[in-house]
């Protein structure tokens, strides 16, 4: 005993910098900037430089944003992007709204089943539910088909901006239903049941407590989900382009991606008053966060809310959310895969008379495809890996060191999440052409890697941060003062405890990086290519079976994924 | 074990001042409490003493050497001054055992494995805790993950234990237990503690002496019957204990007029002229019975009474002000006279 009681407390400087935890510390801030602004600052010195960035003679210029704000068809791209990402976001945030308070709220028939269905479009690629929905509900769709057999001519049109909107609405609802129950399940039920004890009846509660604590979900979901339609890509280019209506991405995709000599200046100043744009938006999103107590809806107790009565619109609801369900999310899904097994996809003629296996040998024996298929597994089993260390331990600089940029780190992080992919792509490709000695990337998977690293940071920090912050500090504090440094206080004390949510920001990081297929768009080589641009570039160029086929493959790896690691780290939870 | 010297050390946030100028010595084995309401700045001194924090001006010492410096900017991290910290809420790892959680100061510090266990086997013997090495935190009440907290701290012989508040999440009925048991261990063990509490009651039976604090300042530091009967401030004489207070006049030494025309005899070093309060406790008010005689005796109109059983606080009104006191006798009513020594009026300069 007292084996270490003379030891006596060394008498040191406070140089932060020099201590293990400083060194690590540093490491990781430096790692995450570099990562975060990579691909804004070159983006920002193209759209006021004169001439392409790595062209030797180069002077500032405002010219590019001059010819940008001039020309004609930028400011309708910008108006239709608008009035496409509005209604998108309406439509998503009223569907996802409904289906989480039926699911979450109700006695609603089936509700388990129509709130795992509802989630699906979140493991899915926008560019496979766009392409589902054109075959199934196109011009030459199968549904439209069958319609125009039966009924008569179709009322619908995915070639203008309302049909491109209920797409894009499809793809975000889950956002808008994740968020919305996840407010609704941990709302306070005393904050409802003390309006019964004031005599509200159960509709009256609901539409005067329930719902109004519903709105912070509404429009931080709202704004995510804007976000993201902005940045679209697939469906301006699968409905838009053919349509002649051009949205944001697709002017910079059509000025930059399908033109021999991009207008870089242009192409990088419109890519700028993006991302401000888009800024805008992140920081409006964040001051509603800030102010939360407006709408503090947690408990102290663990208590589950109480479910309203439906009564004789149990059953009804029900088969509302399942028609939703089945026409707008399983059937493009099955679209996709029945276009997978088949010739041609058509009701004209039997599906069994158009049975092949010929897009699946075409996909496999094609070396193209295959290696995109290994390498998009390849970038999203170890990418996302390294991505969650990352953000883990941006997590614990940030929420849980002294060190001394923390904060500034912490609001940094959310930066990635106001550069469109295709446009971190534009910046990425910068950045290997500025530093020369990058240069080797560019042919490689490090460099998607790296842009996929990037772009999904907020993402994978968002579900580690938020649990961090759920970890009571005076946990690391007890373990600072029995003598424990702030290394091993982070490995032995937060680190296993954030082990769960480490573990749902690596599903949530495979699957983003599984899915992206726009991030890549500039920055895939022969070599580097990977299963979303492949698939995108296939789509575009009519080869539409073997891209159902690749689509098929992407679902079926992605479920196998998400099942398989739902299975491992249930077995290895505890406690 | 060690004595600890807090030489004027200050914390600001931003302009904020969090602890002003605090002196306080504490002698090897010595129990202190730091004793005040919350954000009087106790549980900054308990952070800047433990290195979780760092002053923004002033020296802290352990056991003769300098662990913070402000002038210097120079600060021993908290893993390096071995002390021993107890949170509130405890903070058992939630992941780890109680034998985990016990063992885990000793593997920081090297101690080989078989030594580890004995030692981490004594220690929750220590705090009746043996029999219960496997069990999770969450198995656990909340008086028995206190002593696992304890246990953890002391396994190390840590020559400061710093306590934040350790009783408060335990029942109120066994917290009188708690208490008396944390008090025989700090005896048996001798070591220098400071103990931070809201809780008056709790200060005067643990400590040797009681610091009291008040808007990040030190008011008083004495032994707790010097605190109680001997206060420096309205503040000590209200929050310890608790007081009436009465506004005056000092007419002549010696000598105060009440406002409301009230004259009593309590011993002031004021000049007459003075405007005063008087604090009186209403455990050293009690009623005179005809033919009984009192240093002062004043006549009062009873409003309410509180019947706590044994005995009652009744509030009265003396002249146009409040005054509490209290009585075993149960039923009284009316106009009373209240009597009082001269010794238990402490006075006060007005707008101290």
């Amino acid at each position: 005993m007292g084996a270490n009681r003379a030891s006596s407390p060394a008498m040191q400087a406070n140089r932060w910098w020099w201590r293990p935890e400083g060194a690590i510390q540093s490491a990781v801030a430096l790692v995450v900037v570099f990562l975060i602004l990579a691909p804004v600052v070159p983006l920002l010195m193209q759209s006021f430089s004169a001439n392409a960035l790595y062209a030797a003679d180069n002077t500032a210029t405002l010219a590019n944003f001059h010819k940008l704000l001039t020309d004609p068809a930028f400011g309708s791209a910008l108006v239709n992007s608008l009035l496409f990402a509005v209604g998108g976001t309406v439509l998503a945030q009223a569907i996802g709204a409904v289906a989480a308070v039926l699911v979450g709220r109700t006695d609603m028939a089936l509700r388990g089943m129509i709130g795992t269905i509802v989630i699906w479009p979140v493991f899915i690629s926008h560019l496979v539910i766009t392409t589902g929905w054109s075959i199934v509900y196109g011009p030459a769709g199968y549904f439209t088909m069958l319609w125009k057999q039966h009924i008569g001519t179709e009322f619908w049109s995915l070639y203008t901006i309302a049909g491109m909107a209920l797409v894009a609405a499809v793809t975000q609802v889950p956002i808008a239903f994740l968020y919305c129950l996840g407010s609704l399940r941990s709302s306070d039920p005393t904050l409802e049941d003390s309006a019964r004890a004031a005599g509200l009846r159960p509709m009256q509660i609901f539409r005067r407590i329930t719902l109004p604590l519903l709105r912070p979900a509404l429009l931080v979901s709202g704004i995510l989900n804007f976000v993201m339609m902005l940045e679209a890509v697939s469906i301006p280019l699968v409905f838009g382009r053919p349509a002649k209506i051009e949205l944001l991405m697709s002017y910079i995709y059509e000025r930059s991606i399908s033109v021999g000599t991009p207008d870089y200046g242009l192409v990088a100043s419109a890519a700028t008053l993006l991302v401000i744009l888009v800024l805008v938006l992140v920081i409006v999103q964040r001051s509603i966060l800030k102010n939360p107590q407006r709408f503090v809806t947690i408990g102290g107790k663990a208590q589950r809310p109480r479910q309203f009565a439906l009564g004789r619109w149990k059953w009804p609801a029900a088969a509302i959310m399942c028609a939703y369900l089945l026409l707008f999310v399983l059937l493009p899904l099955a679209g996709v895969v029945g276009y997978a097994f088949a010739k041609i996809l058509t009701p004209l003629v039997p599906l069994s008379k158009v049975m092949t296996l010929a897009n699946f040998e075409t996909v496999f024996t094609t070396a193209t495809y295959r290696r995109a298929i290994f390498n998009s597994v390849v970038i999203s089993v170890v990418g996302g890996a390294i991505t969650t260390v990352i953000v883990t331990l941006l997590a614990l600089v940030a929420h849980r060191s002294k060190f001394r940029f923390g904060r500034e780190l912490d609001i940094i992080s959310l930066l990635p999440r106001a550069v469109p992919g295709m446009i971190a792509g534009i910046g990425i490709f910068y950045v290997t052409v500025l530093i020369t000695p990058l240069g080797w990337m560019r042919q490689t998977i490090f460099l998607l890697m790296i842009a996929f690293a990037m772009r999904y940071i907020p993402l994978g920090y968002g579900a580690v941060a938020t649990a961090i912050m759920k970890i009571d500090p005076q946990l690391d504090r007890s373990a600072r003062a029995i003598g424990a440094d702030w290394w091993f206080t982070a490995r032995r004390v937060v680190i296993p405890l954030l082990l769960p949510a480490m573990m749902s920001s690596y599903a949530l990081l495979f699957v983003y990086f599984f899915k992206d297929y726009s991030t890549g768009v500039f920055l895939v080589a022969p070599g580097s290519e990977v299963m979303g641009t492949t698939m995108l570039q296939m789509f575009l160029s009519g080869q539409t079976g073997p891209a159902a086929a690749m689509a098929t493959i992407q679902l079926v790896l992605t479920m196998v994924f998400v099942v398989g690691l739902r299975r491992l780290t249930g077995v290895s939870m505890h406690g | 074990m060690a004595d600890l010297n807090l030489i004027s050390i200050s914390r600001k946030y931003g302009g904020f001042n969090a602890l002003k100028d605090l002196d306080l010595t504490v002698r090897d084995g010595e129990f202190v409490s730091l004793l005040g309401p919350s954000g009087c700045g106790k549980s900054t001194t308990l952070a800047l003493i433990a290195g979780l924090d760092n002053p923004t001006a002033g020296q802290i010492e352990i056991d003769g050497k300098i662990v913070a410096d402000a002038s210097t900017r120079r600060f021993v991290p908290a893993e390096q001054r071995n002390l021993g910290l107890v949170l509130q809420s405890y903070a058992l790892w939630p992941h780890m055992t109680v034998a985990q959680n016990v063992g885990l100061p000793l593997e920081i510090r090297n101690v080989p494995k078989a030594e580890r266990k004995a030692r981490t086997q004594e220690y929750l013997g220590l705090v009746e805790m043996g029999g219960f090495e496997d069990r999770y935190p969450h198995e656990l009440s909340g008086g028995q993950q206190q002593r696992v907290a304890l246990a953890r701290t002391l396994v190390y012989e840590p020559i400061l234990l710093l306590l934040d508040e350790p009783l408060s999440n335990v029942d109120a009925k066994l917290r009188e237990r708690a208490r008396m048991w944390l008090k025989a261990l700090q005896r048996r063990l001798k070591v220098t503690t400071i103990f931070v509490t809201h809780d008056q009651s709790e200060a005067l039976a643990l400590s040797d002496r009681i610091a009291v604090m008040s808007g990040g300042r030190l008011v008083q530091a004495g032994t707790p019957l010097e605190i109680y009967r001997n206060p420096k401030a309205p503040f000590v004489a209200d929050f310890v204990g608790s007081a009436n207070f009465l506004k005056g006049r000092v007419e002549a030494p010696g000598k105060i007029i009440l406002h409301g025309g009230a004259s009593i005899r309590a011993s002031t070093a004021l000049p007459p002229g003075s405007e005063v309060v008087v604090a009186l406790r209403p455990e050293d008010l009690s009623p005179v019975r005809p033919g009984e005689s009192s240093d002062n005796a004043v006549s009062v109109k009873i409003v309410a009474k509180d019947f706590l059983g044994p005995r009652c606080i009744y509030h009265a009104r003396l002249c146009d002000q409040d005054l509490r006191f209290e009585s075993t006798e149960l039923s009284l009513e009316g106009q009373v006279a209240v009597g009082f020594s001269k010794d238990v009026a402490f006075v006060f300069e007005a707008n101290q």
